[in-house]
C-alpha cells in the first residue's frame, strides 16, 4: 500500500518552520494559549504537564506479542508543516496504527448514554501522528487508538479524509496565528482557564476585570499569592557558593549549608562572594537568578538568559510611542505621590503636633498629584515628582516616633552618597527594591533597559527605575519607619561613618536584608484585582499587568495604592 | 492555591546502585535527607509532580516509590527522636537566607 497523500497538500513556504503537533492540542484548547507557547515561547509546566510527563515514562506500555512496534519516535514532514513525537505505532491486522497516550479520562457521548469518545482535540492530535507516520513509513495509516489511562479505555479514531482535511485547516490556522503579532483575546470559557497551565503568565481574570463593571468582581484570581521558593543572599566573606548535583552548598568560615535547588529563586552575591561557573550553570539551568551586588548594596549586573524575541518586540513597539509612555509615566508618578500623600496622613494620624508640622508638606503633595493626574508632559510629571518628593521627604521625620534618636533622623535627602544614617538606609532599602525588580524582569522575559518614564543611562536600566516607583513606599519606607519606631537599629554597631558619607555595617546589612525580606512575607490585598497577596508577588504581578497595557488590556498597572 | 506548600515524606528502593545513587541525588535537590532512603520534601502539587516525573525518568520497573503527603497538623505531630529529624516540620517555609 501507498501512502495517500493528496497532490494538494498545503506546501509550506520557506520561511514557515514546521509546527509541533502537541500545538495542536493547545490551538482547540485556547487559541492565546496556542500564541503564548508556540509564537511567543512562553512554556509553563504545571502539575498536569508533569503527571502526563510521567505517564509517558511508566504507563506506556509494552507489547504482549511479537508484532512490530516503534516507540516514542520523532517525524517530520514538511509538506504537512508539522513535527512531533510519536507515543507508539503498531501493527494491527496488517494495517499501521498510531498510538497516543492520555493521563486523564475520555469524553463520554452523553450523561446517559457512556459510549467513549476521544476529545476533539485528541482525535486531531492522534490523525496528525498518523498522518506524520504514513508519511515516514510510506504506508497507509488508516486508525489512531487513544488510550486514556484514568477510565482504562481506548479510543479508536479512524483516519479519513474528513479528518486530514480538519488537521490541514488546523495548520493553516496556527500559521496565520503565529503570523500575526498581537496575543489573541482570552478564553470566553473560564473554565479552560482553571485547568490552563499558563494561567500564570496568561492572567485572564485580571483581564476580564478590565471589561466587567465594577462589583461583578468575583472569581478569584489564578496567580499564586505566595513565594514558593527562597532568596539567598551571601553577604559574608569568605564565601563561596558550589554546586553538587542539584544542591547548592555555601561554604562559610562557619561550615558549610546545602539547599536544595528546588527551593531557591535567587542566588544574591555581596561584595567578594564567591560563586563557581558550574553553580552558576547549574542556576541558569533552573532558571535561578544570580545578581552580584556591591558591599554598598549597588546592583552591578546579573545573569541573563536570551529573551523572549515576540515580548521584547511588543515592549519596544509600545514604548517608542510618545502617548503610551506618557500615560504609563502619569500612572506610575500618580501612584508614587499618592503612596507618599497617604502613608504621610496615615503616619501622622492622632499625632496633632506631627501633623500640624507636615500640614504644608501635605498640601503641597497634594497639589502635586491632581497636577501630575492631569499632567500632559513627561518633563512636568518629573517636575510634579520632584516637587512631591521634596516635601515628602522635608516631613518624613514626622514620621518616626519621639523615642526615635537623633542620629536616626533625616537631615535632607541625600545620595550618592548617603550623608546621615536614616539617608543610607533608605537609599540601600531602594537597592534592593531596585534588584528586585531588575531579577522579575528578567524573569518574565521583558527588557529592563527599554522604559517609559527615565532618561536612558547605561548605569541604570530605565525599566527597572520606572516600575520600582511603584514600590519604594509600600516595599521599604513603611517596614523601615516602623522598625525605626521600634527602636530596632543601633545608631553605633548597624553603621560605618566616614567624613561625608555612612554605610551599613555588616551586621547594619543583614538587619535591612531582613527587614526587606520579612515584607515580602507580609501580604496585601491589591485593590485592583481584589487578591489578597503577597508583598514578594506584588512585583511580579505588576509588571505582568504592566506587559498587559501593550499586549490587549489596559487599565489595570499602577492601580496600587495603601489606604 | 497551588502555592501552598506542604510536606512529603519521600521513601525508595532502588534495585541498582549506580540508579539508586541518581535517584538520591536528584532528592537532595528537592529535599533532606531524614533517612537512608527517605527524604522530607516541602513542595507544592506542582513541584512535587515535576519530582515524579523526574524520579519516573530515573527509575526502573522493579525500583520501588513511596510518596506519603503529610497534612500540617501530622507534620508538627513528628517526633525528633529518630537519628535525622529536624525539629521545623511546624515553622514556616523560609523565603530567604543570609549568610
Amino acid at each position: 500500500m501507498t501512502a495517500n497523500l493528496d497532490s494538494n497538500d498545503t506546501v509550506a513556504a520557506p520561511e514557515e518552520p514546521p509546527i509541533r503537533v502537541m500545538a495542536l492540542h493547545a490551538l482547540l484548547y485556547c487559541e492565546r494559549l496556542f500564541y503564548l507557547e508556540e509564537v511567543e515561547g512562553l512554556y509553563e509546566a504545571d502539575e498536569r504537564v508533569y503527571a502526563g510527563r510521567r505517564l509517558h515514562e511508566e504507563r506506556v506500555p509494552k507489547l504482549d506479542d511479537d508484532s512490530r512496534e516503534l516507540r516514542s519516535f520523532e517525524v517530520s514532514s514538511e509538506s504537512l508543516g508539522l513535527f512531533g513525537k510519536v507515543d507508539a505505532a503498531r501493527i494491527r491486522d496488517g494495517d499501521w496504527v498510531a498510538y497516543e497516550h492520555k493521563k486523564g479520562r475520555c469524553k463520554r457521548v452523553s450523561s446517559s448514554d457512556k459510549t467513549p469518545m476521544a476529545w476533539p482535540s485528541d482525535r486531531l492530535q492522534v490523525a496528525a501522528y498518523a498522518m506524520l507516520l504514513e508519511e515516514q513509513l510510506g504506508q497507509t495509516v488508516t486508525q489512531g487508538r487513544i488510550r486514556y489511562h484514568q477510565d482504562n479505555v481506548t479510543v479508536r479514531v479512524p483516519i479519513d479524509d474528513l479528518i486530514r482535511a480538519e488537521v490541514r485547516a488546523a495548520v493553516e490556522m496556527m500559521r496565520r496565528l503565529r503570523r500575526s503579532g498581537d496575543r489573541p483575546p482570552v478564553s470566553d470559557n473560564e473554565k479552560l482557564c482553571r485547568r490552563c497551565s499558563l494561567r500564570v503568565i496568561c492572567l485572564p481574570e485580571e483581564e476580564r476585570i478590565t471589561v466587567q463593571p465594577e462589583g461583578a468582581r468575583d472569581r478569584a484570581t489564578l496567580f499564586p499569592s505566595r513565594r514558593d521558593r527562597r532568596t539567598l543572599h551571601v553577604t559574608t566573606v569568605p564565601a563561596t557558593v558550589k554546586r553538587s548535583a542539584r544542591q547548592l552548598h555555601v561554604e562559610t568560615d562557619e561550615g558549610t549549608k546545602k539547599i536544595p535547588m528546588e527551593q531557591v529563586d535567587a542566588v544574591v552575591l555581596y561584595g567578594g562572594a564567591q560563586i563557581t561557573s558550574q553553580a552558576i550553570a547549574a542556576c541558569v539551568h533552573e532558571k535561578v537568578a544570580v545578581q552580584w551586588v556591591t558591599t554598598g548594596g549597588r546592583v552591578t549586573g546579573m545573569v541573563e538568559t536570551p529573551g523572549r524575541v515576540r515580548q521584547r518586540i511588543r515592549q519596544y513597539t509600545a514604548l517608542t510611542q510618545s502617548d503610551i509612555c506618557l500615560q504609563l509615566a502619569r500612572v506610575t508618578v500618580v501612584a508614587k505621590i499618592q503612596f507618599q500623600l497617604q502613608y504621610l496622613l496615615r503616619g501622622t494620624r492622632g499625632n496633632e503636633i506631627a501633623r500640624a508640622a507636615a500640614q504644608a508638606d501635605i498640601e503641597m503633595i497634594r497639589r502635586a498629584v491632581s497636577r501630575a493626574e492631569k499632567s500632559e508632559s513627561l518633563d512636568s510629571l518629573r517636575g510634579e515628582e520632584g516637587i512631591a518628593a521634596r516635601h515628602y521627604f522635608s516631613s518624613f521625620n514626622q514620621l518616626l516616633s519621639d523615642r526615635v534618636a537623633a542620629s536616626l533622623r533625616m537631615n535632607g535627602r541625600t545620595k550618592h552618597p548617603p550623608r546621615d544614617r536614616l539617608n543610607c538606609l533608605l537609599s540601600y532599602g531602594y537597592s534592593m527594591i531596585f534588584g528586585l525588580v531588575q531579577r522579575t524582569i528578567l524573569a518574565i522575559g521583558l527588557e529592563p533597559a527599554f522604559g517609559y518614564f527615565h532618561q536612558p543611562r547605561t548605569t541604570a536600566p530605565p525599566l527597572v527605575m520606572d516600575v520600582m516607583e511603584l514600590f519604594r513606599t509600600l516595599l521599604w519606607e513603611m517596614p523601615l519607619v516602623g522598625s525605626l519606631n521600634r527602636g530596632q537599629w543601633d545608631e553605633t554597631s548597624d553603621f560605618e561613618i566616614y567624613p561625608g558619607h555612612v554605610w551599613l555595617s555588616d551586621e547594619g546589612r543583614k538587619k535591612a536584608i531582613t527587614l526587606f525580606e520579612t515584607r515580602l512575607t507580609e501580604s496585601y490585598r491589591h485593590p485592583y484585582t481584589d487578591q489578597s497577596l503577597e508583598y514578594g508577588r506584588m512585583v511580579e504581578l505588576e509588571l505582568r499587568l504592566l506587559e498587559k497595557e501593550w499586549s490587549g488590556s489596559s487599565g489595570a498597572f499602577g492601580q496600587l495604592r495603601i489606604r | 492555591m497551588s502555592s501552598q506548600q506542604k510536606w512529603n515524606l519521600v521513601s525508595y528502593d532502588v534495585r541498582d546502585p549506580k540508579r539508586l545513587r541518581r535517584v538520591a541525588k536528584l532528592l537532595e535537590g528537592y529535599g533532606e535527607r531524614v533517612q537512608y532512603s527517605l527524604f522530607r520534601v516541602r513542595a507544592t502539587t506542582e513541584r512535587l509532580e515535576k519530582l515524579r516525573w523526574e524520579l519516573s525518568e530515573l527509575m526502573a520497573i522493579e525500583d520501588d516509590l513511596l510518596v506519603i503527603p503529610l497534612c500540617d497538623r501530622c507534620a508538627t505531630k513528628v517526633d525528633d527522636h529518630s537519628r535525622g529529624d529536624r525539629s521545623d516540620w511546624g515553622d514556616p517555609p523560609p523565603s530567604f537566607e543570609i549568610f
